[in-house]
């Protein structure tokens, strides 16, 4: 239970530190976005987390997957 | 096989408020077009046209709303792209501007006159639509907080943490373009999370 809760606290921070090295600015790609929701693997693994790590703060990207993937 | 990935501006990314120049040489038409035959990418491109709007618009009061906006928008536009009603490249951005309006005033109004119908008890109402952008506020602000302890650690770990993680750079490629041998690398990435971790232990153990 305890290091189910370390591994937890551990991807929250890696994913804060993705967004907060980010370069300013920085959204991915429409591609990027688009693997995501079709593919996921066809993103490299570090890719992946990055985009994964931008959508828990950006608002704009975040909202335009879910609208995106709900089409299905 | 992994798939590249360009970096973009916000304004390329999502800013209809932004500079004109990099949205004004995008490919409207094509974009409609690529969406109408179902491309992901293209339904992306317009779907962060839209969100691009309403966060320029300030529409962070409905920002738990705005996935089936979106949609909306998205549907509404397909649909009028079926009907040649966006025949022109450089009308493409003022009808998509114009439908997310229209969609938001529409959300706007069944508030107001939900508001107003309302007779729950406060202790049934349901959150305030202001709380979900406070909530996304609240984490922008420990995302620049992170940031600044980012750029307080020494240089060496410092130039590490943000090629590997800000970058997406793999050990050895950080390795090789800052010139810091891997095991260092390894060691400073360790030691620069573990220093975060205990920085920012009762915000993440609150998340």
């Amino acid at each position: 239970m305890g290091s189910e809760r370390s591994r937890a606290v551990d991807f929250r921070l890696e994913a804060l530190v993705r967004a907060a090295a980010a370069p300013p600015g920085w959204h991915p790609s429409d591609a990027s976005l688009a693997a995501l929701i079709d593919a996921p693997r066809r993103l490299a693994p570090a890719e992946r987390r990055r985009v994964v790590a931008h959508l828990e703060v950006c608002a704009p990207c975040r909202d335009a997957v879910l609208a995106v993937a709900a089409l299905d | 096989m992994s798939m590249q990935t360009a970096e973009l501006s916000f304004e390329q990314a999502v800013s209809p408020g932004g500079r004109a120049g990099a949205r004004d040489r995008e490919d409207w038409a094509g974009v409609v077009e690529r969406m109408l035959a179902g491309d992901r990418a293209a339904q992306l491109r317009i779907a962060r046209l839209v969100t691009g709007f309403f966060a320029h618009w300030g529409a962070y009061d409905f920002r738990a709303e705005w996935p089936d906006l979106v949609q909306d928008v998205l549907l509404a536009v397909v649909r009028a792209a079926r009907e040649g009603r966006v025949a022109k490249p450089e009308a493409v951005v003022g009808y998509v501007r114009s439908i997310a309006h229209h969609k938001l005033m529409d959300r706007l109004r069944a508030h107001v006159r939900h508001a107003e119908e309302a007779s729950a008890p406060v202790e049934d109402a349901a959150p305030l639509p202001g709380c979900a952008s406070l909530r996304t506020a609240a984490k922008q602000d420990l995302v620049t907080d992170v940031r600044r302890a980012l750029e307080r650690l020494p240089e060496r770990k410092r130039r590490v943490l943000f090629a590997v993680y800000g970058e997406g750079l793999s050990y050895e490629q950080a390795s090789e373009e800052t010139g810091i041998p891997l095991g260092s690398v390894k060691r400073y990435l360790r030691e620069g999370m573990q220093a975060l971790r205990r920085d920012f232990a009762v915000e993440l153990e609150r998340e």
